[in-house]
């Protein structure tokens, strides 16, 4: 197919420049790409937008895939080319002609809709500009910095500086936004005065505002021995963490001293003592080592401390698992049978004779009248009483004599006969009392639990000593140790003597207890779990604790 | 070959700040202060030292990419910008010892983690959204597709011409009602649910399907249907464009004013912890 192909430029007043070219091809491809025949340079054409074929007077046009061409105005995939028809191609119009001498095919293409870059690119770079959509970047910026500055900064500071200021803005709580943290809760009745601790900007809290409540407060070491005065009291106890005030309370802070004790205080008598879980040593319970003394002393568990207390108790005897026969049938007994805590919950009530033993061993002395008991105490009471049954006794026969011979006498006359009968009666009296003391403090009486002695003036029973806190040292807290059985800590079912100390030894607390840090599974507990810190008898405030 | 940002010199800065965030957790983790973890500790301290230095000197990258005429090219510093404000993450997290509450200490936190979120933001947009712009563009630039949007409209107008009233209405609707761009979040969700065009193309494939024509004016819907999905296609190839786009810049338009916020509440931070010391 030869085909002649003009391409009219038209300028500004309607001058057209056209430029001829003749094509001598089996078919015109026409496209914005630079290989077809028909190149077009308009982004509104297709690459390859359509083609022309045919031959032997007949032409047709054929868009490519969905591409659109309008045939005469109308829009269609296929047309049918003859002179006077139009083509529409994206902006172009292609018009064809009377063919000229040696051509097939006369084609003029025409720019009828200039594609204005300029325009469209203005259109979609304001599509593009999302900022026209949003306040301007420096704009936001700097409002809201100044609201920063005036809300976090300025207001603060100037509350901060003028007590009239903080007064006014007082239901604001300006200052309320520095706050780092919670105020420990002992400390809330003053979280609202900041300057109640910072006293002095761009000065750390000071002692002296420590001391302003605190002077009362004693020394925590004794100020002879350990000097304390440089430090800062905020240097242990911190602020703004939370309801508890953060106190340091770790193993390091006392093993500093303490796993080397003698070195800081050579005359001590403590032992050296390094964290809970590897470096305490065994517990040393006070005992009482001599109960004439009485003597106390503190013994390591170690040593298998003897307590001597002047009573024979056999544990074991009493935890029978099988029962213990009793008048009123058989009893098993159990630890709280005996023992009550104290309403603190930290030690157990003592064990009282009329209590807790009275129940099962009664103090008769006389078999024909089991209701006569001695009281558990002095021997003189306890003499007086006996004497007093058997005075009774002897004092009811001559009741009996009285009765048989009426009263011919005035009162306080007494007869002969009369004085040789009373006088035996007080020697029967005196018999049967000596006879009765002698049962009731030997070896089945009060001996039977007691030391008893009988000197030139009477029965004694040696007193009984027992220590009240075997642990001086330390704070144990049964009611907090509930969840634990008794036997767990204290061999009563196995102990036969008095003289055994039931105190747990320092690896059963580690068995639950791992010091500070703790291993998984055990409780964490610091030295102040059960050691009160010292506190010497000086307070604070009168001593160089101020800086 | 070409070298992104991301994997500079073998991942260097990533190393740098792998090494950084680890050194700080493995601190974190060992460390035991008497009280609860807190800014106010040692490493507290440290922690939060390190992070203002940090941010300032991230801050200084945004003054450092707008001089122009450096010999070396940028890809350094923004690969050590991108990994180094991450590590900020770890080290600012755990400077605050998880302690947060409504006050300028956390304001500052909740600010720097805006800044971190947008830029993280921004490096995945940079990452992601170009190969998909080139792949949505097919060739043609937004200026071109508007143009033959434009073109196809005038187009169909008069391809409805021969077609009754209520095409005609139909088709000049959707090309004098044609939306793209619009609202900020129109862009970004790079759809139009109201697109008269499209309700144009179903209405038309109603009638067609209908087949209540004859062959000519078949003929010519048919066309019609064509030209317009062909608009409908480009309509939102353009939408999507302009999703991209936006999707590119917004996260600047969060990144540096919350950048300037985080700088005034972290001097304010500074200046409130040491003031009450």
């Amino acid at each position: 197919m030869k085909a002649r192909i003009d391409q009219i430029v038209r300028k500004r007043r309607g001058l057209a420049d056209v430029s001829e070219r003749g094509l001598d091809v089996a078919s015109i491809r026409i496209g914005r790409s630079g290989s077809a025949e028909l190149h077009l340079a308009d982004p509104r054409v297709r690459l390859d937008h359509a083609v022309i074929e045919g031959g032997d007077g007949r032409y047709e046009i054929r868009a490519f895939g969905d591409a659109i061409i309008l045939v005469d105005g109308q829009p269609n995939s296929v047309g049918v080319l003859r002179p006077g028809t139009r083509v529409s191609i994206g902006p172009y119009e292609l018009r064809i002609g009377e063919p000229p001498e040696g051509f097939d095919l006369m084609i003029s293409v025409e720019l009828v809709q200039p594609f204005d870059a300029e325009t469209a690119a203005e259109l979609t770079d304001e599509m593009r500009e999302i900022s026209r959509h949003l306040p301007g970047r420096r704009l936001v910026a700097w409002a809201l910095s100044a609201v920063i500055l005036a809300m976090f900064l300025a207001l603060p500071v100037i509350a901060a500086l003028s007590p009239g200021v903080r007064e006014a803005t007082k239901a604001f709580r300006p200052l309320a936004v520095w706050n780092s943290g919670p105020i420990a809760n002992v400390h809330r009745p003053i979280a609202d005065n900041c300057a109640a601790c910072h006293a002095k900007a761009f000065v750390q809290v000071e002692n002296t505002q420590c001391l302003a409540c605190h002077a009362a407060t004693r020394q925590h070491a004794d100020p002879r021995i350990v000097d304390l005065s440089g430090l800062r009291c905020e240097s242990c106890h911190k602020e703004h963490n939370g309801q508890k005030l953060a106190t340091r309370t770790d193993d390091g802070f006392c093993a500093g001293c303490h796993a080397n004790i003698a070195g800081v205080a050579p005359k001590t008598t403590l032992a050296a003592v390094g964290a809970f879980a590897t470096g305490h040593p065994e517990f040393r319970p006070t005992v009482v080592t001599d109960a004439a003394g009485p003597a106390f002393a503190r013994v390591s568990l170690d040593a298998k401390p003897a307590e001597s207390s002047n009573l024979r108790f056999p544990h074991d005897k009493h935890l029978k698992r099988e029962g213990l026969r009793t008048a009123t049938g058989v009893v098993t007994l159990t630890c709280a049978n005996c023992h009550t805590p104290d309403p603190s919950g930290m030690t157990m009530l003592p064990v009282r004779m009329e209590a807790q033993c009275g129940t099962c061993h009664t103090l008769g002395f006389e078999r024909r009248f089991p209701d006569w008991t001695v009281p558990h105490g002095e021997p003189d009471r306890v003499r007086r009483t006996i004497a007093g049954l058997y005075s009774q006794i002897a004092l009811a026969e001559r009741r009996e004599i009285d009765r048989a011979q009426p009263m011919r006498q005035r009162p306080g006359d007494v007869t002969p006969e009369e004085r040789i009968q009373r006088e035996g009666d007080r020697a029967w009296v005196e018999a049967r009392t000596e006879e009765a003391m002698a049962t009731t403090f030997g070896a089945g009486g009060c001996g039977f639990c007691h030391v008893t002695e009988k000197t030139p003036e009477g029965w004694t029973v040696k007193p009984v000593h027992v220590a009240r806190l075997f642990m001086e040292k330390a704070r144990f807290n049964h009611a907090r140790h509930t969840t634990t059985g008794c036997g767990e800590c204290h061999a009563a079912q196995t102990s036969s003597s008095s003289a055994d100390v039931m105190l747990p030894g320092i690896a059963t607390c580690r068995g639950c207890h791992g010091g500070d840090k703790p291993e998984v599974g055990k409780v964490a507990s610091t030295c102040l779990s059960c050691h009160a810190f010292h506190t010497h008898a000086v307070h604070i405030g009168s001593a160089e604790m101020t800086k | 070959m070409h070298e992104s940002f991301l994997t500079y010199r073998g991942f260097l800065f990533l190393k740098v700040a792998g090494a950084v965030g680890l050194l700080a957790l493995a601190l974190y983790m060992g460390h035991a202060p008497m009280e609860a973890p807190n800014g106010g500790t040692w490493l507290g301290y440290g922690l939060g030292t390190v992070s203002a230095l940090l941010i300032f000197w991230l801050a200084w990258f945004g003054v450092r990419k707008r001089r122009y005429g450096g010999v070396k090219p940028l890809r350094g510093w923004l690969s050590a910008h991108v990994y180094l404000g991450s590590a900020l993450l770890v080290l600012g997290t755990l400077h605050t010892g998880f302690q947060f509450g409504w006050n300028v200490h956390t304001l500052a936190y909740g600010l720097m983690l805006l800044v971190i979120a947008s830029g993280i933001f921004g490096t995945v947009a940079y990452t992601r959204l170009p190969r998909l712009v080139t792949e949505n563009r097919r060739r043609q630039t937004l200026e071109a597709m508007v143009a033959e949007i434009s073109s196809l409209d005038r187009e169909a107008r008069q391809a409805a011409m021969s077609l009754d009233d209520t095409v005609n209405a139909r088709v000049a609707e959707a090309s004098e009602r044609l939306q793209l761009g619009g609202s900020l979040w129109r862009i970004l969700s790079g759809r139009e649910p109201a697109c008269r065009t499209a309700a144009c193309v179903s209405y038309l494939e109603g009638l067609a399907s209908k087949g209540s024509l004859g062959p000519e004016e078949g003929a010519i819907l048919s066309t019609l249907v064509r030209l317009l999905y062909r608009k409908r296609e480009l309509l939102q190839r353009a939408r999507l464009d302009l999703r991209y786009q936006a999707l590119l810049d917004i996260w600047l338009h969060i990144h540096i004013p919350a950048t300037v916020l985080l700088i005034v509440a972290l001097i304010v931070h500074v200046v409130a912890v040491f003031f009450f010391w």
